[in-house]
């Protein structure tokens, strides 16, 4: 070809070309403007709504399984250590004294929680990822019974009552306890709890048991005067939530009492202490009702302990101290005598060491209103914290040897268990289970968002107000843009990965941001995470896949019928008179499956009296049933209410014309979600 | 051996190396006073000419000595950065000269003037990313507290030259030091908490960019009223110098508090010695570094100096000698060695603004238990401080819970008062406390109980607009005596 | 027959027997194969009741006693005083409507008219028809079966499996119920009954998802044309089930259906008190009817009718097959004639009133408490 034909090829190739470009811009941006009916938004990408394929989302892929060791049990004689291995559905028995793995018990579906029978015979496992209860036989270590229960089992407590042995198991994922019999495994009864049961505990003479639930619900506040449900608006947004303790039969399951744990949440252990009858939970202070001007003086949160006494009274006392937090207090360890209780601090690496005598002593002589603010007294945990042993990255889950000398701690983000001499209060042994995963970035983000010192006086975590990634179920006042404006929800951050933006006005175009300086100033107001920790934390969090809502039993079953209904409902184009819904108003616009969202913000005419904008961002609906309340604001405790009481307009998908069926099918759809 | 690293360290002038373990920055002064002039500020008083800074090393012989304050008329006042190498002090050049903080250089060479504070900067502190934390201007010595222009606090980024001021009291802001947590702790006056022997210091701590003022001890606990020279000892304690009276010849005991509950937990930290001490510091993991006269009283001479003794803190009750030239009083020691970093601060300030906001939760939250002082808050009034007098911003009343938010304006000391129906004044809250451009700031209540944390509840002031102050209503406006 | 004239009738019957009677304690009915009331004890606001319309009361398995008022939920203490929740304690409405206890939780459901509660360990959690999928916020009957909660409301049936969250609605779309307004809800170890108001009764058999819809064959809104035809009326007042015994209430005349078919009764043909039925009990094969003028207890066979005479006495009236009846006054009387609510065990029977409480002892020396215990 000539030179001159080569130009001209050249300048009709190139003009093609922009023209083709061009004209699949104004393509491109007339068709999203068309189906979000948002006529000023710009070009975006194709992204957005497609070529999501879930199974090359990070969550999606296969991650390291590391040796962290979760749950602990010691035999009666002292002589065994019982370690549960969660990620490799392991059950490891140990020499107690020369912390040598003995034997390795294979029990599938992430064992978690351990209980051991009184004789020592036989071991109860709670296998998390299965919603099982398994029995191992400690003479073959070979499980030989197992019982499906709740939704993540995480804890079990063995009693033994008039109407024969009991378990009691928390499942954290279904909101109940379940009562078994154990020889064979078999329910007795599903008591309900509070919002994600996780610590167990029962008396040994089998006339109580107890359920703490991890999750604060606004409902049960004030004994319950908040349950009243506003027909519209925020008031409810400003009670303090409470988080439940459940008081049990074990014979047949009764409920006998709920005790309301004021403001208080995240509590992950529970133990019944004979000798004074208390029930003992680990518990951080939320205090989410207050804006966040500040984070000293435990604006934001502070750690304490549950004091629940033979008289049904409970007091909050603190566990921090003025200038020094002890974040995510976890395990909870108390020994025989009641004399002394140990609490693993899981974000501040330390075991708070509570002189019993002295905090009953104090108990005894205060006046109910000082008790009453006994929490908010961060000065008084010098009267019964007699000492902070420093442990390893993460520690919580606690086990006392039977004569109290020996307090096993699980190490979990660095593989090992440690062994407290609880007379010298000084580490004398570590059984290392692995090498600590340093050289996995998702392991080394779950250091990150489990510590602490990331915040002011190393007050909270990431986990403080996401555990295990997920929500707390409240609703917060940052200050960064105005004292009192925009209430924010606090958002899952499991099933993230491929949801960018983030934050609920979507202007967060990726998790470093979101978590980096930005962060650091409005919360944490320490410095920013360092970029390499912030690039691990990153891949830990993509790496969390959403929170799981079916049973593992119902996993990859067809939808009910009702669930069906829902299906179709949600992904109707048109009225069932045939009139069309607009595109821009069907629920699969903004949440396009996959993701169940198109990552876009919309006005779904939300708009609170305090917010700053009509927009917000399209949430992923993955696992949407376990992320309550919903808005952005957190106003709507249930998903009826988005459309019952905080629809306007048919503005969030058109429901005028559902009936309370339709309505009922929906939400059966999006629980499966 | 250790005299064999020091020389090898001595010698191969200590630049490229890292100092030995256990070096120590030592602040010398003359066992006798060379000039016979009146002592003009309060670090001529207390670091006479010939005052230096010198290195000491290990094994503490009086010829393992470096000086690193060559070149100055006097000089003391040493801290050393958590890195572990960096050493400022406060120098003074000549007669004619301001006092002004010195970057030493190990090796020995003339030191670095970091500042160029007109009436001259002291009491050195490393924050964090070694950030220089000082006060200024020297306050003079016969008036520390009330000068004309009292000292405040001010930060120097590296590689800057315009210092930030951090403090606005209305008396000098000094001895800042910095705390694990990155805030700055530092001596002024209490106000309207005089003791008989004049106005009581007490310790309070600011962040790095001035905000959040707060107390941290000494307010109300009867001790003695002179307070110096607090340090961060380890993670329990925090250690400074007390005195019953403000003269230099009283004697000066080493207390401390400890930081679980430092409102409450104040005592003297080597409760045998009966001696005056001059520095409290930390030591070698587990122990402290004190600069004292000699202990035993009965055996101490005229001219015995003072000198460096170690305190194992879990046993204070015995300090042992550690290095002591008769030539020289040792008044002040610390370790040449890295610790941990103090945590940084991300601030939240708007230099744009000129103003702050105050959520108070609950006006009426307080630990005055009896009399007028528990009145409900049925007006709160909102006055700046300026020299000696007051000029009113304005009053609001506070909502149904106590709450009130409101926006003052920035960088000078305010005063709150809060009066019952009856138009008396129940509470007060002096002139000690200011807000940042762009700072929320929040408090508790009022005059409420040391180190509470607020209950969770909603303030109802949340729920409307910060009420403007700025600039204060005609009608309320104008001085009050 | 006109209620009101009956009524006069058979006080005139009964006159002169009453005034023989009225100087010496009525003789205890004997051979009555069920408890015969010796006396009322009546409550009130002088008890701590709020409000003298109490609507329903039950009594749980601890022993404690529960009613509902129309001015909210109350429970009797130790001391035998009465200590109220409203909706400031979290109950979901003051009305209170219906009180039942899970067997297996312990757990009190309560209806009302804004929405059902349940009681718990001490707390309360409210389910109304925005924040959950209860069909509808007014809750006429509630019962506990199969580990489900079962609704009546204004608007369907509803089911909630506390397991899951999950809620299923019954009503005119999805069954044959021929219309959704709902009164009544009791639920078997098999089959759940509901109580339509002019839709009869469904049965619904949850396993199967069927559904079968008994209606009064007759037709005839007023009169049972046809006796033991079916349900005595299709405007359902309420129902109980026992041991294969299905009990109708409804305001004109009251039936039963056992294995041998439905058996019904009207006031003009036969010893029921009243067509105005509103509420039935049953407790071991007998039926405790309340209505607008006192009590019925018959086991099918043998009545006892409990009255408030014109002057405030007690009357109680034994109705035996081919016998005359037989009229006793009694000391005492029900608190009100207008019976809203009826709990009776071996050892006692409550009456909630529209005008109080009333407790009826039962003639006879007081069982032994192993026996009373193994009866429970």
């Amino acid at each position: 070809m000539n030179p001159r034909g080569f130009v001209a090829v050249s300048l009709v190739g190139l003009v093609a070309v922009g023209g083709l470009g061009t004209g699949s811009y104004f393509w491109s941006v007339g068709h999203v403007r068309r189906w979000t009916g948002n006529p000023t938004l710009g070009w975006v990408s194709c992204t957005r709504c497609h070529g999501t394929d879930l199974n090359k989302l990070a969550w999606a892929r296969p991650r390291p399984r590391h040796p962290a060791p979760a749950g602990l049990a010691v035999s009666p004689d002292g002589r065994r250590l019982y370690i549960a291995l969660d990620e490799l559905d392991e059950v490891v028995e140990a020499d107690a004294e020369h912390l040598t793995v003995l034997r390795r018990a294979a029990v599938a579906g992430g064992p978690f929680g351990l209980a051991l029978d009184r004789a020592g015979r036989r071991l109860f496992v709670a296998c998390r990822q299965q919603d099982r209860v398994a029995q191992l036989d400690l003479e073959t270590f070979r499980e030989v019974d197992s019982l499906f229960v709740g939704l993540e089992p995480v804890s079990l407590a063995f009693t033994e009552t008039p109407a024969g042995e009991r378990l009691i198991v928390a499942n954290s994922g279904s909101g109940y306890a379940s009562v078994l019999s154990p020889a064979p495994l078999k329910e007795v009864a599903r008591p309900t709890t509070g919002r994600e049961p996780f610590g167990v505990a029962a008396a040994p003479d089998g006339q109580r048991a107890w359920v703490v639930a991890r999750l604060a619900e606004p409902d049960l506040a004030r004994g319950g005067a908040s349950a009243q449900p506003a027909e519209a608006g925020y008031a409810h947004l400003f009670l303090p939530a409470a988080s439940e303790l459940t008081c049990l039969s074990p014979d047949g399951g009764r409920v006998l009492r709920r005790v309301s744990l004021e403001s208080a949440h995240l509590s992950e252990e529970l133990r019944y202490v004979p000798a004074r009858n208390w029930v003992l939970a680990p518990l951080v202070k939320v205090r989410n009702l207050v804006p966040i001007t500040q984070v000293a003086h435990g604006w934001v949160m502070s750690s304490g302990l549950a004091v629940l006494d033979g008289r049904g009274q409970v007091v909050q006392v603190p566990l921090d101290e003025a200038n020094d937090y002890f974040a995510d207090p976890a395990g909870l360890a108390v020994d025989a005598a009641g004399r002394r209780a140990y609490v693993a601090s899981a974000g501040s690496d330390t075991i708070s060491v509570v002189d019993l005598d002295r905090l009953a002593a104090w108990l005894e002589q205060a006046d109910e209103a000082t008790r009453r603010e006994a929490i908010r007294d961060l000065s008084l945990a010098a009267e019964y914290v007699v000492a902070r042993v420093p442990t390893g990255r993460n520690p919580r889950h606690l086990a006392l040897s039977p004569d109290g000398r020996r307090l096993y701690v699980s190490v979990r983000l660095e593989d090992q268990v440690w062994v407290v001499d609880t007379e010298r209060l000084t580490v004398s042994g570590r059984l290392v289970l692995g090498d600590g995963g340093g050289w996995d970035p998702i392991r080394r983000g779950e250091r990150v968002f489990t510590q602490a010192a990331h915040t002011f006086q190393r007050q909270f975590s990431c986990r403080s107000c996401h555990p295990d990634g997920h929500v707390d179920g409240l609703s917060y006042d940052f200050d960064g843009d105005g004292i009192g404006d925009n209430l924010l929800d606090n958002r899952t951050l499991r099933g993230i990965d491929g949801t960018a933006p983030f934050k609920w006005n979507g202007k967060n175009p990726t998790l470093p941001f979101q978590c980096g300086p930005r962060f650091s100033r409005v919360l944490m107001r320490t410095d920013p995470i360092p970029a390499d920790d912030l690039r691990d934390l990153e891949t830990f969090l993509k790496s969390l896949p959403p929170a799981r809502t079916r049973h593992f039993t119902e996993q990859g079953k067809p939808l009910s019928p009702a669930a069906e209904r829902g299906r179709q409902l949600f992904f109707a184009t048109q009225r069932p008179d045939g009139t069309p819904i607009p595109i821009e108003s069907q629920c699969q616009t903004c949440h396009r499956p996959p993701l169940f969202t198109n990552r876009l913000r919309s006005a779904v005419g939300t708009r609170g009296p305090r917010d700053a904008t009509d927009e917000f961002d399209a949430p992923h609906l993955l696992g949407i049933a376990a992320s309550a309340p919903y808005l952005h604001d957190g106003r709507a405790r249930t998903l009826e209410e988005l459309w019952t009481i905080y629809q306007t307009n048919d503005l969030h998908g058109v429901s005028s014309y559902w009936t309370k069926h339709q309505l009922n099918d929906l939400i059966e759809y999006l629980k499966t979600l | 051996m250790p005299g064999l690293v020091t020389a090898a360290w001595l010698l191969g002038g200590g630049c490229a190396l890292e100092p030995p373990t256990g070096a120590l920055v030592l602040t010398q002064t003359p066992l006798t006073a060379t000039s016979s002039l009146p002592a003009a500020t309060v670090l001529d008083q207390r670091y006479p000419p010939g005052s230096r800074v010198v290195l000491l090393l290990p094994p503490y012989r009086t010829q393992d000595i470096r000086l690193l304050s060559q070149g100055l008329l006097a000089a003391g006042d040493a801290v050393v950065a958590p890195d572990g190498r960096t050493v400022y002090f406060a120098g003074r050049r000549d007669a004619t000269s301001d006092w002004q903080i010195y970057q030493a250089r190990l090796d020995g060479g003339t030191p670095r003037r970091v500042t160029a504070m007109p009436g001259g900067a002291l009491n050195p502190a490393v924050a964090a990313h070694d950030e220089l934390v000082f006060a200024s201007p020297v306050p003079p010595a016969d008036q520390p507290w009330a000068p004309p222009q009292p000292a405040a606090l001010h930060a120097l980024k590296p590689g800057e030259t315009t210092p930030r001021r951090l403090t606005f009291t209305p008396h000098s802001a000094l001895d800042p030091t910095v705390l694990a947590d990155g805030r700055i702790l530092f001596v002024t006056v209490q106000p309207g908490a005089a003791s008989p022997s004049g106005p009581r210091q007490a310790l309070f701590t600011v962040n790095t960019d001035g905000t959040e003022l707060t107390a941290f001890a000494g307010q109300h606990d009867g001790g003695w009223p002179v307070v110096r020279r607090p340090r961060l000892l380890d993670r329990q304690w925090v250690g400074f110098l007390a005195a019953e009276h403000p003269a230099a010849g009283d004697l000066t005991r080493a207390e401390g508090v400890r930081l679980a509950r430092p409102q409450f937990s104040r005592q003297p930290l080597l409760p045998a010695v009966n001696a005056r001490c001059r520095a409290i510091e930390p030591g070698e993991p587990g122990e402290w570094l004190t600069c004292l006269e000699p202990p035993d009283r009965d055996r101490r001479g005229p001219g015995e100096s003072f000198a460096v003794f170690r305190v194992r803190a879990d046993a204070p009750d015995t300090v042992t000698p550690l290095f002591d030239d008769p030539a020289w009083h040792e008044v002040e020691a610390a370790r040449l060695a890295a610790r941990p970093r103090p945590q940084g601060h991300m601030s939240t300030l708007d230099p744009r603004r000129t103003t702050g906001t105050v959520l108070c939760l609950d006006v009426n939250e307080t630990s005055l238990s009896e009399g007028p002082a528990t009145n409900p808050a049925a007006r709160v009034r909102f006055a700046a401080r300026s020299q000696d007098t007051e000029q009113v911003l304005g009053e609001l009343q506070p909502h149904a819970d106590g709450s009130f938010l409101l926006e003052l304006p920035a960088d000078v000391p305010l005063v709150i008062e809060a009066f019952d129906a009856a138009g008396r004044l129940v509470r007060r809250c002096p002139p000690i406390f200011w807000v940042r451009p762009g700072e929320n700031r929040g408090c508790v209540g009022c005059h409420e109980p040391h180190h509470r944390a607020p209950r969770n509840s909603r303030p109802l002031a949340a729920n409307r607009a910060p009420v403007s102050l700025t600039p204060p209503p005609p009608a309320l406006a104008g001085p009050v005596p | 027959m006109n209620p009101s004239v009956s009524c006069l009738l058979a006080g005139l019957l009964t006159a002169p027997a009453l005034h023989a009677a009225a100087d010496s304690p009525p003789t205890p009915f004997a051979d009555v194969p069920f408890p015969v009331i010796e006396r009322f004890e009546n409550f009130g606001r002088a008890d701590g009741i709020p409000d003298e319309k109490v609507h329903a009361v039950y009594k749980t398995r601890d022993g404690r006693l529960w009613i509902g008022t129309w001015n909210g939920l109350c429970v009797r203490g130790e001391d035998g005083r009465f200590h109220r929740y409203g909706p400031e304690d979290g109950l979901s409405h003051k009305m209170v409507l219906q009180i039942v206890e899970d067997p297996q939780t312990g757990d009190l459901w309560i209806a009302t008219m804004r929405g059902l509660t349940r009681y718990s360990g001490g707390r309360f959690t409210v389910y109304t028809q925005t924040n959950s999928g209860l069909p509808n916020n007014v809750v006429y009957g509630v019962d506990v079966g199969g580990g489900r909660i079962w609704v009546a409301t204004a608007a369907g049936a509803g089911c909630l499996d506390p397991r899951t969250g999950e809620w299923k609605i019954y009503d005119h779309n999805n069954t044959v119920m021929h219309e959704p307004w709902c009164y009544a809800i009791k639920a078997t170890p098999e089959l759940v009954f509901i109580g339509v108001w002019g839709g009869g009764i469904i049965e619904h058999d949850p396993a199967r998802g069927t559904f079968k819809e008994y209606r009064d064959p007759d037709r005839d809104f007023h009169f049972d044309l046809v006796p033991d035809d079916g349900p005595v009326n299709d405007i359902t007042a309420w129902i109980a089930w026992e041991d294969g015994r299905l009990w109708q209430c409804t305001y004109f005349g009251f039936a039963r259906r056992d294995a041998r078919g439905w058996k019904t009764w009207v006031e003009e043909k036969t010893p029921l008190l009243s067509n105005f039925t509103q509420f039935v009990w049953a407790h071991r094969g007998t039926a405790w009817i309340g209505m607008d003028k006192g009590v019925s207890v018959t086991d099918g066979e043998t009545w006892v009718n409990y009255e408030v005479g014109a002057k405030g006495e007690g009357l109680r009236t034994l109705h035996r097959p081919g016998q005359p009846p037989k009229t006793q006054p009694m000391s005492t009387a029900l608190a009100n004639g207008f019976v809203l609510g009826i709990y009776v065990d071996d050892d006692e029977a409550w009456f909630a009133t529209s005008l109080g409480l009333s407790r009826g002892v039962f003639a006879g020396p007081p069982r032994p408490a192993a026996v009373a215990r193994a009866q429970r």
